[in-house]
């Protein structure tokens, strides 16, 4: 599903080179969910980055379906991401002119589909994560836990087959934490999307079908 | 509608952008309109002015002026006296004189019209009269003083001493025995016609000398003597045109200058057409009788001079008009060349046949008079779109630091939007919505100003003044004619051109913005953190 081969980013600092993640040598099949640990600054989220096409790399590959990802230009990037990838983000992300619903539509609004189609499927996303009575509040209306499952609804918009999470418990409470990674964790189960979480939250990892451990750029399996 | 419905939450998310954006789009519409509103103001005051004069298609118009004519009447009335020797006043009667003053224009000769119609470069001449009225309206006043002097009958002796006389004269001798012969015949019924007629001459030449051998007292004898105690009259003066009938099209009043009614019938026709404003004045309405002199007139038209040639109130056909002035010529000359290239030419020969005339020429007068509205109109047209220009460069500097501003804090919400896959081009359509509703915030704003500002301006009541005096005061009667030329208005297609012009600078402002710093995602810094 997910293949990365050799893959490194080297940063410049000044004078001195970072190597934010180097040499990264993995596969992540469909259906897993893959949970990368690391504290911060380790490279995990650089690395989360490379994989969703959101950075290019220095050296290396990432396929996803058997697609290089490194060789699409920025709109074949926009419109692979679009079909294929669903992004969580600690800080939410969600926009804040619009309400909860309108944030789910934003995402399904590249795919052309009609207005009301449109809608329907955003409050279902939004039922789907608890979300359907709260869909006219704007994010700042929201609490951390909501804009997360809000979040999760955008991701989720257009069916991806791969969803990647930083942090996605990050400014949540362990509570609120433990049901968005539930969430996540059905998702892997019930619809066969691979999910990919960096997080430095120990009991993330307890969900996980695999493991990986960051340290200064270097990826390791834990067994 | 997505994409609307995001630009105009987002519009209303900053206020204060949408509204510093407004304000610099409504301040370029608000240049464009107004540099537009007053172009075409000073256009409309020129054409205005420059239309009857273009429209006279007279090439000349001959006048010879007199420097002593044309002196003020005083404001008011004017004591006047009357001393009516011929007829009886009827004390309380109202009356009305008509002093004519034909002065302040020479009279041409028959044969300086001649000399000048047989220039061959001529192709019509139409003579015209313009003569100045001044009418003084009042009434008798109720008592008039009528003294009476008697005369002493003749005396006994007087008698005799004639009767002596008569006698002894042969010619009042021959004459009586005619008389008695004639009248002999008469009695009978015998005398003709031309023997009647003799009669009648034979008594006349026997009083005649009987009149003189008459006392002195007897000649200077007057029965009545009336004075009335002078009356307080109004004055009026205004001016009659008499013009050539025969060429209504060519003149200083043409068929196509009448407003109601109909023009004139015939060269000498009892009929007058007023100037309406002239006729509204006076209350005067198409069929009433307008007297000048003695000379009764029937009101058949109203016109409305537009060739500027003439301001005269009052037009008679120039025959009728010379029966009331008892004068058969002419003291203006309009004249139609062949070619405007024979111009120069004909001015110089007239120069020789007329040395002391003035000439008129209504396209340079034209000129003259509307020189400085055609200056002020072409400064505004070359340096509106200068001006024009500056304003909208300017705009589209400070829109741009505005949007850079705005995007550059809203890097992460573009970054999102690109990580949930929105395309270049969706991003600079969102953009450019965002500031097309801005743009339009501004186009509503400077409508309501303009036209609220526009009313302000034209409620300052503005006026040209045209000197007409520095032309030729005789021939326009006043002596500056104030026109109401200047109302700038609002021009709603400048309006549609300048907002489709907006729109259209706001689209590829915010397409050109965003592609040239092309924010790729939301988390620069933290790469750079190399997180």
């Amino acid at each position: 599903m997910i293949k990365a081969v050799n893959l490194s980013k080297t940063y410049k600092m000044g004078e001195k080179k970072v190597e934010a993640v180097r040499k990264a040598n993995f596969e992540v099949d469909k259906g897993e969910f893959f949970v990368i640990e690391g504290v911060s600054g380790s490279g995990k989220t650089t690395l989360l980055y490379l994989l969703g096409g959101l950075d290019r790399p220095s050296e290396g590959t990432v396929e996803i379906d058997g697609q290089d990802i490194t060789r699409l230009s920025e709109n074949q990037l926009a419109k692979f991401r679009l079909k294929n990838i669903g992004f969580v983000f600690q800080t939410f992300n969600l926009i804040p002119t619009l309400n909860a619903r309108e944030n789910v539509e934003a995402a399904i609004v590249p795919t052309g589909m009609p207005a009301a189609e449109r809608i329907e499927r955003a409050m279902n996303l939004l039922k789907a994560v608890g979300m359907e009575n709260r869909w006219h509040h704007l994010p700042g209306k929201l609490s951390g836990g909501e804009q997360q499952r809000v979040a999760i609804a955008r991701a989720l918009a257009n069916n991806p087959k791969v969803v990647l999470a930083d942090e996605p418990t990050g400014d949540l409470d362990t509570k609120t934490g433990l049901k968005i990674i539930e969430m996540l964790k059905e998702l892997s189960l019930n619809n066969g999307q691979t999910v990919i979480v960096v997080t430095h939250a120990p009991y993330v990892a307890e969900y996980a079908t695999r493991r990986a451990k960051m340290e200064d750029g270097v990826l390791t399996f834990a067994d | 509608m997505f994409t609307c419905k995001y630009a105009f939450w987002e519009s209303l998310r900053r206020p204060g952008k949408t509204l510093f954006v407004a304000l610099v789009v409504a301040l370029s519409m608000l240049g464009w309109l107004f540099i537009n509103a007053y172009a075409k103001a000073l256009f409309s005051a020129h054409e205005k002015v420059m239309r009857p004069l273009k429209d006279a298609r007279i090439d000349f118009l001959v006048t010879s002026p007199r420097t002593d004519a044309g002196k003020n009447l005083p404001a008011g009335g004017n004591e006047v006296t009357f001393v009516e020797e011929k007829g009886q006043i009827t004390p309380g009667q109202r009356f009305t004189k008509d002093e004519i003053n034909l002065n302040s224009l020479r009279i041409f000769s028959s044969r300086e019209m001649a000399e000048i119609a047989e220039y061959p470069s001529i192709s019509q001449l139409v003579p015209a009269l313009i003569v100045q009225v001044t009418r003084t309206e009042g009434r008798y006043p109720e008592k008039i003083v009528v003294e009476e002097e008697t005369v002493a009958p003749l005396s006994p002796e007087e008698k005799k001493a004639i009767d002596a006389k008569l006698k002894s004269n042969p010619e009042y001798q021959a004459l009586s025995g005619k008389y008695a012969e004639l009248q002999g015949k008469v009695a009978a019924n015998s005398a003709s016609e031309e023997e009647k007629k003799q009669l009648q001459e034979t008594l006349r030449k026997m009083q005649q000398i009987e009149y003189s051998y008459y006392p002195e007292r007897f000649k200077k004898f007057k029965a009545k003597e009336i004075k009335p105690p002078p009356v307080k009259a109004s004055q009026t003066r205004f001016v009659v045109a008499g013009i050539d009938a025969t060429n209504p099209d060519f003149g200083l009043l043409s068929k196509a200058e009448i407003a109601t009614g109909s023009y004139f019938s015939a060269n000498n026709a009892a009929e007058v057409i007023l100037r309406k404003d002239f006729a509204e004045e006076k209350e005067i309405k198409i069929g009433d009788v307008f007297s000048l002199r003695d000379k009764q007139l029937k009101v058949i038209g109203f016109a409305k001079p537009t060739t500027g040639l003439s301001s005269a109130e009052v037009y008679l056909p120039l025959g009728t008009l010379r029966e009331v002035v008892k004068n058969e010529g002419a003291n203006v000359l309009l004249v139609r060349l062949k070619g405007v290239e024979r111009a120069a030419k004909f001015k110089e020969t007239l120069a020789k046949i007329l040395p002391d005339s003035q000439v008129v020429e209504p396209q340079e007068m034209s000129s003259q008079i509307s020189g400085a509205l055609g200056k002020t109109e072409v400064l505004i047209k070359e340096y509106a779109s200068f001006l024009v220009a500056v304003i909208v460069l300017a705009s589209i500097v400070i829109v741009t630091i505005s949007l850079v501003l705005t995007l550059t804090a809203r890097r992460n919400e573009i970054g999102v939007l690109k990580v949930i896959g929105w395309s270049h081009f969706g991003i600079c359509r969102q953009v450019a919505a965002e500031l097309v509703i801005q743009t339009l915030f501004g186009i509503l704003l400077s409508l309501a100003v303009a036209l609220v500002l526009l009313v302000v301006v034209n409620n300052l009541d503005l006026k040209l003044n045209i000197d007409f005096n520095s032309v030729e005061k005789n021939i326009f009667g006043s002596e500056y004619k104030t026109f109401e030329l200047f109302h700038p208005q609002f021009d709603w297609v400048a309006f549609l051109k300048g907002s489709l012009a907006a729109l259209c600078l706001a689209v590829t402002v915010a397409f050109l913005t965003v592609s040239v710093f092309n924010w790729k995602t939301p988390f620069k810094k933290m790469e750079q953190r190399g997180e």
